[in-house]
């Protein structure tokens, strides 16, 4: 445990001694900034369009406003992803230290945990900023906070999925670029697998969509915990992980 | 050559780590497919906008046959109606959801009677119903039906002017009827006049509103009906008619003016005449009519006439 809080501090620094997390945190704010400002900007225009003919009934702020923008956090989360994980084994192998990582006394698993959970970190922090737009949610509004803290949870979910996917396509390689975009190309690839459950019905449409990310975050969005969702990914992270330890591990045998 | 090449320390460390990441793999589908058919769900909303009722739960969860959803639209469409049909399907895992777009599968809408898209068949066994709407009332609705086998009827008394369930205009029924279409009730008139006695098929009686009195022989059919363990509702409307007069006159003077300047007792006048001729006698039982007439000849002969 105490290794893997060393790994952890030594990776959570190595971001912030780079402009590598100043770059990711402050482009997550402005993007995300500018989808509040447009979403709340609809929101009131149409809430006043509503008034003017009349309607009384009254808007959502949950369903209209907060439920679209926690899908847009995990959109811009989708390409930042990658620039996260890149480095993190891949560098290692670059500069070669990843020979004394595997030969030290520190086990595989503390070493992965310690940079997996260094990442999930760094996207919590991202988090953290767009928390501040929704504040304002909270003070000239009334929303439901629960629903709010489970799209959160929601996202950290997807994200820590994503993010040990990103973990192990970067000890496959030495090349950031590649893993980076090798990371991208998966990511992207489970984002679009529910699209054919648009079109389609068959079993091999049900399973596509079901091993979608974004199939399983639209319960968390709208505020519900469901089981499956959570086990979908708990099971990724748990697969990703598992297959960076096996990578890891076949550095030894194929040496 | 090959025997090394199997006994090579590399090959060995590279089948034990593929059949132990095929092993995972195959624990975590398992441990998915268990997921997603057993799934639970707590929904955090204050509202509880994404739960069913417990009235819809206590149906679903007490299925003894598997039932299936299907639903009928554009595969465009399945997403609007997926929040609703997939909380069923986790209500239990006796209930599955079919989505069919009648474009690409016009032979399957087509043997399903299929006329709109939006379309939803609940079948519990070999029952199918369609739900009157997607929302959960229809959608019930539709699980009760299949379950229910026989079916309850409101009957709604007509004959004295009572509102009407196939009108759908200011005072019309026809909103009611529909409403207790969706709660699984068959809304029928019935006319007293015709034949004083309530059909056995009626579950209940509704006197809705009536304008006149109803006769002797109507007040015992009803009064029977109850007694005999029926259920009545009966509803009066207020002795205060609101709203505007149908004799007022609210167009401009200029109009008011060329259509003959008329004043408040002229129209009056005029709309008792028109009334009158456009009278129509409503079909009534003899047996009735003759009493009736009976009845009006004693008393015009009890009292002489007078303008007193």
């Amino acid at each position: 445990m105490r290794n893997i809080w060393v790994i952890f501090q030594k990776e959570l620094r190595s971001y912030f001694v780079s402009p590598v997390a100043y770059l990711l945190l402050a482009m997550f704010a402005i993007i995300f900034g500018f989808f509040f400002w447009n979403s709340l900007g609809y929101f009131v225009y149409i809430g006043m369009q509503s008034q003017m003919r009349g309607q009384s009934m009254p808007m959502n702020v949950n369903e209209e406003l907060i439920r679209p923008l926690l899908s847009n956090i995990s959109v811009v989360g989708l390409f930042l992803i990658p620039m996260i994980t890149m480095r993190l084994f891949a560098e290692e192998k670059r500069t070669g230290t990843i020979e004394l990582l595997v030969t030290s006394p520190v086990r595989d698993l503390e070493v992965i945990l310690g940079k997996w959970l260094a990442a999930v970190a760094l996207y919590s922090g991202m988090l953290l900023l767009t928390a501040l737009n929704f504040a304002f949610i909270f003070k000239y509004g009334h929303p439901d906070w629960k629903p709010l803290v489970i799209g959160y949870l929601g996202l950290l979910l997807q994200a820590g999925a994503l993010l040990a996917i990103g973990t192990f396509i970067s000890t496959l390689t030495k090349n950031k670029i590649i893993a980076g975009g090798a990371t991208f190309g998966v990511c992207l690839l489970l984002w679009v697998l529910e699209w054919v459950s648009g079109y389609e019905t068959s079993t091999w449409a049900k399973v596509l969509s079901y091993m979608s990310v974004i199939t399983h975050f639209e319960s968390f969005a709208k505020g519900l915990l469901a089981t499956k969702d959570a086990i979908y990914y708990v099971s990724v992270i748990f697969l990703g992980l598992f297959l960076t330890a096996r990578s890891m591990e076949s550095l030894r045998w194929r040496s | 050559m090959g025997t090394q090449f199997l006994k090579a320390r590399q090959t060995k460390y590279a089948a034990y780590a593929t059949l132990y990441i095929v092993v995972i793999i195959a624990v975590i589908a398992t441990a998915n497919v268990l997921a997603d058919r057993y799934n639970k769900s707590y929904d955090s909303t204050s509202n509880k906008r994404y739960s069913l009722s417990d009235q819809t739960a206590k149906i679903v969860k007490g299925l003894k046959n598997g039932a299936t959803i299907t639903y009928y639209d554009q595969s465009t469409h399945f997403a609007q109606a997926k929040d609703q049909l997939d909380q069923y399907a986790n209500l239990s895992p006796k209930v599955h959801v079919e989505y069919v777009d009648p474009d690409k599968k016009p032979q399957v809408a087509r043997e399903a009677g299929i006329k709109s898209y939006g379309t939803a068949i609940v079948q519990v066994g070999m029952k199918k119903e369609e739900a009157k709407s997607l929302n959960e009332e229809g959608i019930t609705g539709a699980f009760i039906r299949d379950l229910k086998n026989t079916t309850r009827t409101v009957c709604f008394v007509t004959g004295s002017g009572e509102h009407q369930i196939d009108e759908s205009e200011r005072g019309g029924y026809s909103r009611f009827k529909d409403l207790l279409g969706k709660d699984n009730y068959e809304a029928k008139s019935i006319n007293l006049l015709q034949k004083a006695e309530i059909p056995s098929e009626c579950t209940v009686v509704v006197v809705a509103g009536p304008s006149g009195d109803y006769q002797q022989p109507a007040v015992d059919a009803v009064k029977k009906f109850v007694e005999d363990g029926g259920r009545a509702l009966i509803m009066l409307d207020p002795p205060l008619k609101i709203g505007r007069s149908e004799i007022a006159d609210n167009n401009s003077f200029e109009q008011w003016e060329s259509e003959g300047g008329k004043d408040l007792a002229q129209r009056a006048n005029a709309q008792w005449k028109k009334m009158l001729a456009e009278y129509e006698a409503p079909p009534i039982d003899p047996a009735v009519d003759e009493a009736l007439n009976d009845y009006i000849a004693r008393r015009k002969a009890a009292f002489a006439d007078s303008n007193v």
